[in-house]
């Protein structure tokens, strides 16, 4: 487990300028094994984010809580360097990306870009200027999708799944691992899985490869746009389920509405706190309106990727915000089916 | 030899000019990486197989210089051929997929005066330097009689 987090941190690391990189072959295994992102900030220091600590990358290598001198500071020529490394020195293969703000490494990472808007039309066509760049470091999380699977097949609730929790309890993780347990066959026959991935974050796609495990009967739909994506997977793919991230929009809503009489089963996930939170969210309602998802898993803010905070049939939760009324529905708490 | 020189870089600018063309095809379709697209064209082009863009210290616009520099001449590229190749690596993958559409147009129409100019001074010159290499290889025989 060590190694194959340094591993992914250095190669991740590969991707910042040769003369950053050089400093960061020095960082220890325990900081490496640890780190989420590698931030880069014009004439700023360089800094290494691990859950709850910020290091500053010092320049023999090794790794400080308080930015002083010796930290390793990232130049204009180093951010500008990294971003063309990044692009694979082609930014008109990354356009739609750099246009949202994020590039797909290679390994399943992603750095999120940061600089001056460029306009075309009215709409954002590009970026300028990067000042930033943050290198978020793919960590997949085999197994993580155990409990909530375990505990879906214990109550043999069939149907869809949306998976709501708030940003960082490891919706996407979860996702992932789903669609490779159930493509694998690792609950019962291998099941053909479609994923449709309009931000590269789910299977991780570099040139076409897929950088995470995401099973042996799953296609990737990549950087579709969800709606179309659904549509397309329905259509030409013939799926049993589709799993995509962070569903919502009306366009979506309504691909989904149609995909409900295909025989496919939808798994998604849906930003939300908490069951009042999701409840008060006019398109998780419409989307448990369309009856295309059985059952609502809520994962738990704290306790890493995979921790339930509780699963609901979607058929109470509609009832549920049926009788809620405006002040009323933050108190609502639904008939939990289980609980890990 | 000379005649052949002439010849080999009518060549290797007629195959220059059909990368341009089929590049600015696939960045169109299907946005291939530069690097790809390099490395699927360096059957025609040898010294594209020298570019390296990775993170292997030097940048992707030094690599192509030092390439251009080193493999180019020897390849049959002439020496206002290497100017025209160092401006188009300049550019390459500096934009978005317009701005490239834009600078292979440009490129190709350069390469393409390029091209009639080097086979027109093959058509002249080639006759001469054979006609030459004749009258040297008949002199010399004259003489050693």
């Amino acid at each position: 487990m060590n190694t194959s987090c340094e591993e992914k941190f250095d190669s991740a690391a590969a991707c910042v300028c040769g003369r950053l990189c050089g400093f960061m072959a020095a960082i220890p295994g325990k900081v490496k094994h640890e780190a989420q992102e590698i931030r880069l900030r014009v004439n700023r220091p360089v800094t290494i984010c691990c859950p709850g600590k910020t290091y500053f990358l010092m320049e023999d290598g090794s790794v400080s809580l308080s930015a002083g001198s010796g930290c390793v500071i990232a130049w204009h020529s180093d951010i500008e360097d990294t971003f063309r490394i990044l692009c694979e020195n082609s930014v008109y293969s990354h356009e739609n990306e750099i246009r949202s703000g994020y590039i797909a490494m290679r390994g399943g990472h992603r750095a999120g870009i940061c600089g001056t808007a460029v306009f075309h039309g009215g709409d954002v066509s590009g970026m300028k200027y990067v000042s930033s760049v943050n290198i978020r470091i793919a960590h997949e999380v085999p197994g993580c999708a155990n409990m909530l699977l375990n505990q879906i097949m214990k109550q043999n609730m069939h149907g869809g799944l949306l998976i709501a929790g708030p940003p960082s309890s490891g919706k996407t993780t979860i996702l992932r691992d789903v669609a490779r347990q159930l493509s694998s066959g690792m609950r019962g026959t291998a099941c053909r899985v479609t994923i449709v991935d309009e931000r590269g974050e789910i299977a991780g796609t570099f040139q076409g490869v897929p950088q995470n495990d995401i099973g042996t009967c799953c296609d990737v739909l990549d950087g579709f746009p969800k709606a179309e994506g659904i549509l397309t997977a329905v259509r030409s793919l013939a799926p049993q389920y589709i799993v995509c991230d962070e569903i919502g929009s009306e366009k979506e809503t309504k691909a989904v509405e149609q995909s409900l009489n295909a025989g496919v089963c939808i798994i998604a996930s849906i930003h939300a706190g908490s069951i009042s939170e999701l409840l008060h969210r006019r398109q998780a309602y419409a989307l448990l309106a369309t009856g295309a998802f059985s059952s609502v898993a809520l994962l738990s803010s704290s306790g890493g990727p995979g921790k339930i905070d509780g699963i609901y049939k979607a058929g109470d939760l509609l009832a549920e915000a049926g009788r809620f009324t405006a002040t009323d529905m933050c108190r609502g708490t639904c008939g939990v089916y289980g609980v890990a | 030899m000379e005649s052949h020189k002439l010849l080999l870089r009518v060549e290797k600018l007629e195959a220059f000019l059909r990368f341009l063309s089929s590049a600015r095809a696939e960045i169109r379709y299907s946005s291939m990486p530069a690097e790809a697209l390099l490395r699927n064209h360096s059957e025609g082009i040898c010294f594209f197989s020298h570019v390296t863009g990775g993170n292997s210290g030097t940048s992707f616009a030094d690599s192509w210089n030092s390439a251009v520099a080193e493999y180019a001449a020897c390849e049959g590229f002439g020496k206002k051929d290497m100017e025209l190749l160092r401006g188009f690596g300049a550019g390459l993958g500096a934009t978005d997929t317009e701005g490239q559409v834009a600078h292979f147009r440009l490129y190709e129409n350069l390469t393409s005066s390029a091209l009639d100019e080097a086979k027109e001074e093959h058509r002249r010159k080639a006759k001469l330097y054979k006609m030459l290499g004749l009258f040297g290889g008949t002199a010399a025989a004259i003489l050693l009689c």
